[in-house]
C-alpha cells in the first residue's frame, strides 16, 4: 500500500513551542486517520501537509510530493487534489455558502459557473446545508459554518482529505454521518480531532495521538 | 495528573497569531538587529537601506506576481472574474461620483474665484480658461481624483485584504490552490486603473464647467470667450495625459494598498496598522508619480 503523507524527523521552520519532539508518522493511502491533538500541533501540521510551512528539519512527503518545494504553479496544482479544512477555517465573509464552494472548483479550472454551482448544491445537499446555501458565513451557526467548510473540502471528491478539527461544533450524531461521508468522497482522509469522539473514533482506520511525549498509534489500530 | 497549560483552552484562532506574518506567496527577509558599536548610527543607516532593498524586493515580486496572476486566469473563472472587476469599478467610479462631483464644483469654483481676483487686477480677465486648464485639467484633478479614490476605495481595500488575511481566508485559498492575487489583488488594480482614468474625466468636466458658470456669474468673461480660451488652452494630448495619469494612479493606489493589507500582519490590530501604510506609500506614489508627468511633459 502507498504513502499518502508521510512525515520523517520533521520540525516546523518556524519555532513552535508546542512541536517538542520531531515528528515521525505516516498515513497509507486508502486509510481514513484520526489524529487527537491540539490545535497548536493540529495547525503547523496541516499547513506541512498543504506547503504553507516548510519544515525546518526532516522530510515531508505528501502523495509523493515534498509540498513546500513546488514552485508556485506547481503547488497550486498539488493543492487542488486536496480537500482541506484549516484553522481558523477561512470560509470568505462576502460570499454566500454556496459561492464559497463554487470559488474554488471555478479557479481551479474544474468546472464553469454552472456546473460548479450543481457540483456546490449536491455537496450542499449532502451536508444538509440547502436552506443555508444564500446565507454568508457570519450570518449561520457555528455547526453550520463547519459543515459549509466540509462540503466546501468534498465538493471536488480530493484524493487526500485534510480537516483539521472539523466537528467540534457539530453534533455528534451529525459528526457521524458527516465522517462517514467524508470517508465515501475522499480516498484518504486524515482528521485531526481537539478532543475524544467515540463516533470518529469507531470509523477510523487508525487512531493516533500526539501530545508533549511524542505521536503514538493507539494499540489495536492497523 | 498532567499540569493544564492555560493556553490550551483558547479558541484555535488565537494559533494565527503564531503564523508566520509573510504570506507564503512572497519572499521572506529577516531585519538585522543593529549593532551596538560606536558606528551604530552608520550601521543603523545601512539596516535601514538593506530594508528599503528588501521592501522594494517584495514589492517588485508581489506586482510581478499580481501581473502572472492576471495573465494565467482559468478559462472557467472568466465570469467570476468579471463580475469581480465590475463590482470594484462599481464601487470606485460609480458610487465616487456624488462625493467627487461635489469637490469638482467647488474647486472649479475656487479657482476661478481666485484666478479671476488676481486677473482682473492685472487686467488679463482671457486667461481664466488657461488658468483652469493648467491647473485643474493637468494637475489638480488627478492628484485630488486619486487622493478621494485612496481615501475612499484605497482603504477599503486594505482594511478587506487585511482583514481577510487576519481571518485566515488567504491562508484557506493558497491551500484550495487558489491564487489570492489573481482572486483578489487583480480585479482591484485593473479596476481601479480603469475607475481612476474615468474619473479624472469626470472630475476635469465637472470643474471646467463649474469654472464657467463660476466666470460668467462673476461677469469675468462671457461663456462664448471662456470656452474659445478654453479652446485655445486644452489639446488632444491633455487628454491622454488625464487619462494615463488617471489610470497609473488608480493602479499604483489598489497595487500598493493590497500589497500593504496583504502583508500587514496575521492580528487584528494590524489591520488599522496596514490601512495607514497603505495610505501612506499610496500618497508617496501619487505625488512623485504627479511630479514626474509634469516634469517630463513640460519642461
Amino acid at each position: 500500500m502507498s504513502t499518502a503523507i508521510q512525515f520523517d524527523a520533521v520540525v516546523p521552520e518556524e519555532f513552535d513551542p508546542d512541536w517538542t519532539k520531531p515528528l515521525t508518522m505516516e498515513v497509507p493511502e486508502g486509510s481514513f486517520q484520526v489524529i487527537r491533538t491540539t490545535p497548536l500541533r493540529s495547525a503547523p501540521f496541516m499547513r506541512l501537509c498543504v506547503g504553507l510551512f516548510s519544515a525546518g528539519a526532516g522530510r515531508v512527503q505528501v502523495l509523493g510530493e515534498d509540498p513546500a518545494s513546488l514552485d508556485r504553479s506547481g503547488a497550486q496544482r498539488f493543492r487542488r487534489s486536496l480537500g482541506v479544512a484549516l484553522l481558523p477555517d477561512g470560509l470568505i465573509s462576502n460570499l454566500s455558502i454556496r459561492m464559497n464552494i463554487v470559488l474554488p472548483l471555478v479557479y481551479n479550472g474544474k468546472a464553469n459557473v454552472s456546473e460548479a454551482t450543481e457540483l456546490a448544491d449536491a455537496a450542499l445537499g449532502e451536508c444538509g446545508l440547502q436552506q443555508w446555501a444564500n446565507n454568508r458565513p457570519s450570518s449561520v451557526p457555528p455547526d453550520v459554518r463547519q459543515q459549509a467548510v466540509i462540503a466546501r473540502a468534498i465538493a471536488h471528491r480530493p484524493r487526500l482529505l485534510l480537516l483539521d478539527d472539523p466537528f467540534s461544533s457539530v453534533k455528534s450524531r451529525d459528526a457521524a454521518t458527516l465522517a462517514a461521508l467524508c470517508r465515501t468522497s475522499a480516498r484518504t482522509v486524515v482528521i485531526a480531532t481537539h478532543r475524544r469522539s467515540d463516533a470518529l473514533y469507531q470509523l477510523a482506520d487508525r487512531t493516533a495521538f500526539w501530545d508533549e511525549r511524542g505521536y503514538r498509534d493507539e494499540v489495536g489500530s492497523s | 495528573m498532567q499540569p493544564t497549560r492555560p493556553d490550551e483552552f483558547l479558541p484555535p484562532y488565537r494559533h494565527s497569531e503564531q503564523l508566520r506574518s509573510t504570506p507564503v506567496f512572497l519572499p521572506r527577509f529577516e531585519p538585522e538587529e543593529p549593532q551596538r558599536t560606536p558606528l551604530r548610527l552608520i550601521s543603523a543607516l545601512g539596516s535601514a537601506t538593506r530594508q528599503f532593498g528588501a521592501d522594494a524586493l517584495i514589492l517588485t515580486h508581489f506586482i510581478g506576481a499580481v501581473l502572472r496572476g492576471g495573465l494565467t486566469y482559468p478559462g472557467t473563472a472568466r465570469t467570476h472574474w468579471a463580475r469581480n472587476l465590475l463590482t470594484q469599478v462599481r464601487f470606485t467610479a460609480v458610487q465616487a461620483l456624488p462625493f467627487l462631483g461635489t469637490i469638482a464644483v467647488l474647486i472649479g469654483v475656487t479657482v476661478i474665484v481666485q484666478a479671476n481676483a488676481q486677473a482682473v487686477r492685472f487686467g488679463v480677465s482671457d486667461v481664466l480658461g488657461r488658468i483652469l486648464t493648467s491647473v485643474v485639467v493637468r494637475e489638480l484633478g488627478p492628484l485630488l481624483t486619486a487622493i478621494v479614490v485612496l481615501g475612499r476605495s484605497g482603504t477599503a481595500i486594505a482594511a478587506e485584504l487585511a482583514t481577510s488575511t487576519v481571518l485566515g481566508e488567504t491562508d484557506a485559498m493558497e491551500a484550495m490552490g487558489i491564487d489570492p492575487l489573481q482572486y483578489l489583488v487583480f480585479p482591484r488594480v485593473l479596476g481601479g486603473a480603469i475607475s481612476v482614468a474615468l474619473l479624472v474625466v469626470f472630475f476635469n468636466a465637472i470643474t471646467l464647467g463649474s469654472g464657467a458658470l463660476a466666470a460668467w456669474a462673476l461677469r469675468a468673461v462671457s461663456i462664448g470667450e471662456y470656452m474659445g480660451s478654453l479652446r485655445l488652452a486644452l489639446s488632444p494630448g491633455d487628454l491622454v495625459l488625464m487619462v494615463g495619469k488617471g489610470a497609473i494612479f488608480g493602479a499604483g493606489i489598489a497595487t500598493l494598498c493590497a500589497y500593504a493589507g496583504l502583508m500587514g500582519g496575521r492580528t487584528p490590530p494590524d489591520i488599522p496598522r496596514s490601512v495607514t501604510h497603505g495610505v501612506v506609500l499610496s500618497l508617496l506614489f501619487v505625488f512623485a508619480v504627479s511630479a514626474l508627468f509634469t516634469v517630463l511633459a513640460y519642461t
